[in-house]
């Protein structure tokens, strides 16, 4: 991938401006969704009445609405994955054919397009070129000295020589040069047809090879599933490569605001930042003062530092009852209120362990699970989940802490599932990575597949998770609590959420949950996704993919329920490579006391503005906000588990499916919209060219007229009652609103509707089919797309297909074009 | 024999379909010589809104069922009646409650006698009449004749021989066969007693743009004392122009050695030089069998655990038979087409040839050839590889997975199932590149074991002529083309890939297909239509959409041209 896009241009926000393309799916969607602010349902109103005022077909209209400016943020990932020679002869061998790359070279000019400064030394780089690129780390290196930093200046390194080993042995061996840097670890062949950027953060391991004949091979693993395999012929360069990457991975001192996230020098708007307003997230809910409100027991993170600032409780809870609660409860996390079901007024609380030790009891503790009894209009009982299989609660007995005895709670009925501990999921993980990476033969893949549990794992997180939503939905409030209440917690609790309420499955919404639930009520991303490397054993038992498993559940119920969510899977997958990659402060952390204190709203950027800017590479064709509601008929069955091939074999393009039918169907609906609008320009400008001949017979008929216009002048008019009417209509259908047309008195003509023929008919009505498909059609950049679940745009002039930098907005920003095609307006 | 004495008993009222293929409901079984039909009572209980779907005629043909069980409801009290449970051979498992357990073992004997009717001549296709008007005949649409004409436009490599006449020579094989030019009958008829079963080399597939020829046979009979043929060596040879070729062996080693310990075997090395010996091991028919058994089974356990799924999904066996014969083919797609290479030959065969040798060179033309990839051309597909190339359907297909005991045979084995698998497989990862869907390969499979229809009677063409089944029977495919059917089989989608496409064969990539295996499991009384097919109709929309303005935009676009240039005539101003 020739990934200059570094820098990204200025961040035209589009977060609140969050609309869709298609008129049929907006109008159910602003019904769902409850506007959580009101400059938000203001354009949404705006833009329901679009379709029938404007001349814009509704799919323009929203490109009005969107931001579609070419923001292009460094994209670390390469097309061809690489790994060990066990893949020779491999089973994809079969793909020879069908991906053989095209040998185009790319400029050097191509890196030093217009790029803005974004982060410090990629800005640099992309300015100097790669040789600048030296210097500035070197003075950079010079700042951290003492840091533990590149004090014997190796920190930047540079090796050449080096063999980019393709794993599917689908290409030859590429010949490159390898550069190190603070930031990115750079891999750019020598013929230039290909570059691989690779974010620090992202390096999970590096390993050595044994030495060979033909030189010393390193593998490094990502944390997004891509595996580098390198083959360096020096030993001296290979092992220095190592040394040099092991530190760059895991440096030996530092502290987490020296993440890639903190080179952020552009001014950061703090309302854009965080996604999660907690007043009204909980008037959206519902949440009424009467049973549930707000507390100030947390102001500065005093009670309990894992949580956020503001909590609700039940509005019978006095303060002693909940500082009792809180100090009877693992490191002060008290139930408290996430979700509350506004259809039966049940909630949805969480908490951590309670210190019971073997028959330790609190007043206060049992006496708040009363009040959040009573708190529900329907029932007083509530069900207590302890996710923890039953032995390991007992285990955690002996450490004086437990579980509730229900003898003690008065209205409580208590429920173990058996999803398993961080240790576990950490160990299933690595084995399932084994399955999907080195198994050729069916077999034993479904036997590695079996030996992880990695399926049972997802499976018994979303048969809790259904548990929780169906009692709820029956009106039973829940408390959920793990050991700390922050992983498996984390994951049921907001699942069930997302089964229950399609607020949370569209875009904006599972935004709003996963800052709520993972960020809000702590989830410990810094230690989990190993953010600074781990420093010693301890540090390293920490890390455990918690986030991942469940975005994997999430996606094994987008696929039984494809119209339910307004997201496909490329937002999971980009979502998952940004929480590792460090490069925004939305992720960073362990909690949200953690992120004031690092005042990453401030220093650094947020995923989310960037997900905004891309907010159509996310849309699911499918999504109809109507086919349901709450999923409660979800099939928990063993078989209806899948391996997420496109999650962990991202890169291995060879075994994702060839044509994908919800990218074509996306591109469809594009198309649709675009023509849509081009026919009703050439409805115009027909009707223009009838009523000039009728203007003509009617001056040779020697009849004076007092239509003095060319016709022109009609255009809006006309427009406007073809937009009124169906804009599919016969193609006849002008004619009688013709005359009436024409009568108008010649106004000034909309420029921006007038196009001579050559305009209308210059361009291809088809576009270009997204079959095979691997490269940006742009002349200067013919970039390779770095897997096949990246998207591929269209260019609505030329119908050809491009990568995201290579397409601009046009003035009116009506249309996404190409340079080429910008360059002919 | 009449049918009709085999039906002890003809009508049972009142019974309730606990389980089947749709919801519960209670009615009237009917017996027919060919059919049981399920008759729904007029009132439904509890005062429900009928639904209209529901209140139809459920027709089932005896041959599609593969196992009868019966079985008192509980064994204290056989007064409660019994339980009738028919497995179908499309997996489809229906369960009725009769009230008197006499009758339901009535029924029970009735209904196993008239699915396991030795041979094909009662079969219904012999008494169906088609409702619809034949508009194009299935029996006279894939013509070996006219096969032979097309191919002759692009070679004359090849001749179109009469040495079968009369199915002398190969039993299993059709009168007329393509072989190659310079080959005398005399010397085809010397290699068919070299050959298993006669089956000497044919042409079965010439790949125009490498003008590479695909031909398959049965094994030589080399047997353990090494017997050569110099005809039928002469006959592979002549097919050598530019390079060597390869012999496509779909057997494993150890097989293809124990088969030459019982007369068999593959060609030595020696004896033909030009050739290179390739194995790409299919599993033999039984594993095959047992594959099926096994997945199906596991596929029913609805409260298996996630490790035993997995576990007993990877021991079944029937995902690797998939990639297998996907494997294979992809092997002898990359033969044909090794870049730069020309004309290489591939020859293929197993055992007798006509079950895995069958797989790989079918489904190596559907990834070598578009055509095979529309409705038309996989059904030419289907007629030339599988029903004239002697596939023993009526043999195979006598039972499916459930079927047990002495009414099974060793013969049976769904090797064709195997087949139309791995062309799922191919949609999956390809799924605009297929003129037809998934739905087609249900309705081959559901047909290959119970039909009104004829393609898939009979062992071969000698017993489809012996039998006058081209006469009496109406064929598959003038169902299929008629236009009525034929537009719920087309993928609106279909864009045509030119060319060879090359699926993976990784284990990742090979999924179960869920479309077969789990269409009768549906959770929890959803009858709802699948959000597959519901996203499948979604796409279609936008697609035909999007081809609809495009016309409409080029239609607009010619009238403004002309227009335009009509008003520069007439006002050059």
């Amino acid at each position: 991938m020739v990934s200059v896009n570094i820098a990204s241009l200025s961040l035209t926000h589009a977060s609140s401006r969050f609309q869709f393309p298609f008129s049929r799916l907006r109008f159910h969607f602003t019904q769902v969704l409850s506007p959580p602010d009101s400059s938000h349902s203001a354009k949404c109103q705006k833009a329901m009445g679009t379709p029938s005022s404007s001349v814009t077909t509704p799919l323009s209209a929203w490109w009005n609405n969107m931001s579609l400016s070419g923001v292009y943020y460094p994209s670390i990932s390469t097309s061809t994955p690489s790994t060990s020679n066990s893949w020779k002869n491999s089973p994809f061998g079969f793909a020879k054919g069908a991906s053989t790359p095209q040998q185009s070279t790319v400029p050097p000019s191509a890196l030093s397009a217009g790029y803005t400064e974004d982060i410090t030394v990629a800005g640099a780089l992309l300015k100097d070129k790669i040789n600048g690129l030296v210097d500035s780390l070197m003075r950079r290196a010079s700042v951290n000295a003492g840091c533990g930093y590149g004090e014997d200046g190796r920190i930047a390194m540079m090796v050449d020589k080096v063999y980019l080993v393709d794993r599917l042995d689908a290409h030859e061996n590429l010949l490159g040069t390898v550069h190190v840097t603070t930031t990115h670890i750079i891999f750019r062949a020598e013929d230039a047809t290909k570059e691989l950027w690779l974010a620090t953060g992202l390096i999970a391991s590096v390993e050595r090879g044994t030495l060979t004949a033909a030189g010393c091979i390193l593998v490094i693993r990502c944390k997004h599933f891509q595996v580098i395999t390198l083959l360096i012929s020096r030993d001296k360069s290979c092992q220095d490569l190592y040394e040099t990457l092991q530190r760059a991975s895991k440096p030996v001192s530092v502290n987490v605001s020296e993440l890639l996230a903190f080179e952020n020098r552009e001014p950061v708007e703090e309302a854009r930042w965080r996604r999660l307003d907690w007043n009204a997230e909980m008037t959206r809910q519902g949440v009424t003062q009467s049973q549930w409100s707000q507390s100030s027991i947390n102001e500065g993170y005093t009670v309990c530092d894992t949580y956020p600032d503001k909590l609700w409780f039940p509005t019978a809870a006095s303060t002693s009852v909940l500082l009792g609660s809180c100090k009877f409860r693992s490191r002060g996390r008290l139930p408290v209120l996430t979700y509350f079901h506004r259809q039966t007024g049940a909630a949805l609380c969480r908490c951590a362990q309670p210190l019971t030790g073997f028959s330790a009891r609190c007043v206060e503790d049992e006496k708040l699970m009363e009040l959040i009894g009573k708190a529900n209009p329907n029932s007083d009982n509530l069900f207590l989940v302890d996710t923890r299989p039953r032995v390991n609660a007992m285990v955690n007995k002996v450490q004086g802490k437990g579980f509730e005895d229900e003898k003690n709670y008065s209205n409580m009925r208590f429920h173990f599932f058996d999803i398993e501990n961080i240790h576990v999921m950490r160990a299933s993980q690595a084995r399932l990575l084994d399955a999907v990476t080195k198994f050729r033969d069916v077999a034993d893949y479904w036997k590695t597949l079996e030996s992880s549990g990695w399926l049972k794992h997802v499976r018994s997180v979303a048969e809790c998770s259904l548990f929780l939503a169906e009692s709820i939905s029956r009106g039973t409030s829940c408390v959920v609590h793990c050991s700390d209440g922050w992983d498996r917690t984390s994951q049921v609790v907001s699942m069930c959420q997302l089964l229950l309420d399609p607020f949370y499955r569209t875009i904006r919404g599972f935004q709003i949950l996963i800052e709520k639930d993972w960020l809000g009520f702590g989830h410990k991303f810094d230690d989990r996704c190993g953010h600074v490397g781990a420093l010693n054993d301890e540090a390293a038992k920490e890390i455990s993919p918690i986030f991942s498993q469940w975005l994997d559940c999430v996606w094994q119920i987008m696929q039984q329920k494809p119209r339910a969510f307004q997201f496909n899977e490329r937002y999971l997958i980009e979502m998952h490579e940004h929480v590792y990659s460090c490069q925004f402060g939305t992720f960073v952390g362990n909690c949200d006391k953690d992120r004031r204190d690092l005042n990453v709203s401030k220093r650094t950027k947020s995923l989310w503005s960037w997900m905004d800017c891309r907010h159509d590479d996310y849309m699911n064709p499918f999504y109809s906000p109507t086919a349901h509601v709450a999923l409660l008929d979800l099939d928990t069955r063993a078989a209806r588990f899948n391996v997420w091939t496109g999650m962990y074999n991202r890169f291995d393009g060879g075994i994702h499916p060839r044509e994908r039918l919800e990218d074509v169907t996306m591109a469809a609906m594009e198309h649709v919209g675009v023509l849509e609008s081009h026919v009703a320009q050439l409805r115009v400008r027909l009707a223009e060219l009838r009523s000039q001949k009728q203007n003509l017979k009617n001056t040779r008929s020697s009849t004076p007229t007092t239509m003095v216009d060319s016709g022109m002048s009609s255009a809006t008019d006309e427009l406007k009652t073809l937009g009124l009417t169906d804009p599919l209509g016969a193609v006849g259908s002008p004619a009688p609103s013709l005359e009436r047309a024409t009568s108008q008195e010649s106004g000034v003509m909309d420029a921006s509707l007038y196009c001579p023929e050559e305009m209308l008919t210059k361009y291809s009505l088809k576009w270009q089919s997204l079959r095979g498909v691997d490269r940006c059609s742009a002349p200067g950049c013919r970039g390779e797309f770095s897997s096949t679940i990246e998207r591929r745009i269209h260019c609505h002039r030329c119908g050809m297909i491009f990568c995201r930098r290579c397409l601009k907005n046009t003035a009116d920003e009506r249309e996404r074009v190409c340079e080429k095609c910008k360059a002919d307006e | 024999m009449e049918l009709s004495e085999l039906i002890e008993v003809t009508r049972v009222r009142d019974a309730f379909m606990r389980k089947g293929p749709r919801p519960s409901q209670i009615g009237d079984i009917c017996i027919f010589g060919h059919h049981l039909i399920f008759a729904p009572s007029a009132v439904n209980a509890g005062g429900k809104e009928a639904i209209t779907d529901n209140s139809e005629e459920f027709w089932l043909l005896h041959k599609a069922v593969d196992r009868v069980l019966c079985e008192p409801i509980s064994k204290d009290n056989p007064q409660r009646g019994g339980l009738l449970a028919l497995k179908c051979k499309n997996f489809l498992i229906i369960i009725f409650e009769i009230g008197d357990i006499e009758i339901c073992r009535a029924t029970a004997r009735t209904i196993e006698a008239l699915s396991n009717i030795n041979g094909f001549l009662h079969d219904y296709a012999f008494f169906y009449n088609s409702p619809f008007t034949i508009l194009d005949d299935g029996w006279s649409a894939f013509d070996p004749e006219q096969e032979f004409a097309r191919l002759m436009t692009s070679t004359d490599a090849f001749r179109i021989s009469s040495v079968n006449e009369n199915f002398t020579v190969c039993s299993s094989y059709p009168d007329k066969v393509i072989v190659p030019k310079g080959i005398g009958d005399d010397y085809l008829k010397i290699s068919a007693t070299f050959r298993d079963g006669g089956r000497f080399p044919v042409l079965s597939y010439f790949h125009r743009e490498t003008r590479s020829p695909i031909v398959r046979c049965s094994q030589p009979l080399i047997g353990p004392t090494n017997r050569r043929c110099r005809e039928d060596e002469t006959i592979i040879n002549s097919m050598i122009t530019l390079n060597r070729g390869y012999i496509i062996d779909t057997r494993s080693k150890s097989s293809t050695t124990a088969a030459k310990a019982k007369g068999g075997g593959a060609e030595p090395q020696g004896n033909y030089r030009q050739w290179r010996y390739v194995q790409c091991p299919i599993p033999r028919q039984r594993e095959i069998h047992d594959a099926l058994t096994k997945m199906v089974d596991v596929c029913s356990e609805r409260k298996i655990s996630s490790d035993r799924w997995v576990g007993r999904v990877g021991q079944a066996g029937w995902l690797s038979a998939v990639a297998a014969s996907l494997g294979a083919a992809a092997n002898v797609a990359q033969c044909i087409y090794s870049e730069g290479c020309k004309e290489v030959p591939v020859v293929i065969h197993g055992g007798e040839g006509v079950d895995s040798t069958l797989i790989a060179s079918s489904l190596a033309q559907i990834l070598l050839d578009s055509d095979a990839r529309t409705i038309r051309g996989f059904e030419s597909v289907i007629e030339r590889e599988w029903i004239c190339a002697g596939h023993p359907f009526s043999l195979r297909n006598t039972h499916c997975a459930y079927a047990e005991g002495t009414v099974t045979g060793p013969f049976e084995s769904p090797v064709f199932l195997v087949f139309l698998d791995a062309v799922h497989q191919m949609i999956v990862q390809y799924p605009l590149s297929f003129e037809f869907d998934e739905q087609f390969l249900i309705f081959l499979f559901e047909h290959t074991y119970a039909s009104e229809f004829g393609s898939f009677l009979g062992n071969s063409e000698k017993e489809k002529k012996e039998n006058g089944i081209r006469k009496k029977t109406v064929s598959l495919w003038s169902h299929v083309h008629h236009p009525e059917n034929l537009k719920t089989f087309v993928n609106a989608c279909y864009h045509p890939t030119p060319g060879v496409i090359w699926p993976s064969v990784a284990p990742q990539s090979i999924r179960i297909w869920e479309r077969l295996f789990f269409r009768w499991q549906r959770s929890d009384n959803s009858w709802s239509k699948p959000e597959a097919e519901t996203i499948q109709s979604l796409s279609d929309h936008w697609k035909l959409r999007e081809k609809e303005l495009i016309v409409k935009a080029s239609s607009l676009r010619r009238s403004i041209v002309e227009l335009a240039r009509e008003l520069k005539v007439s006002s050059p101003v």
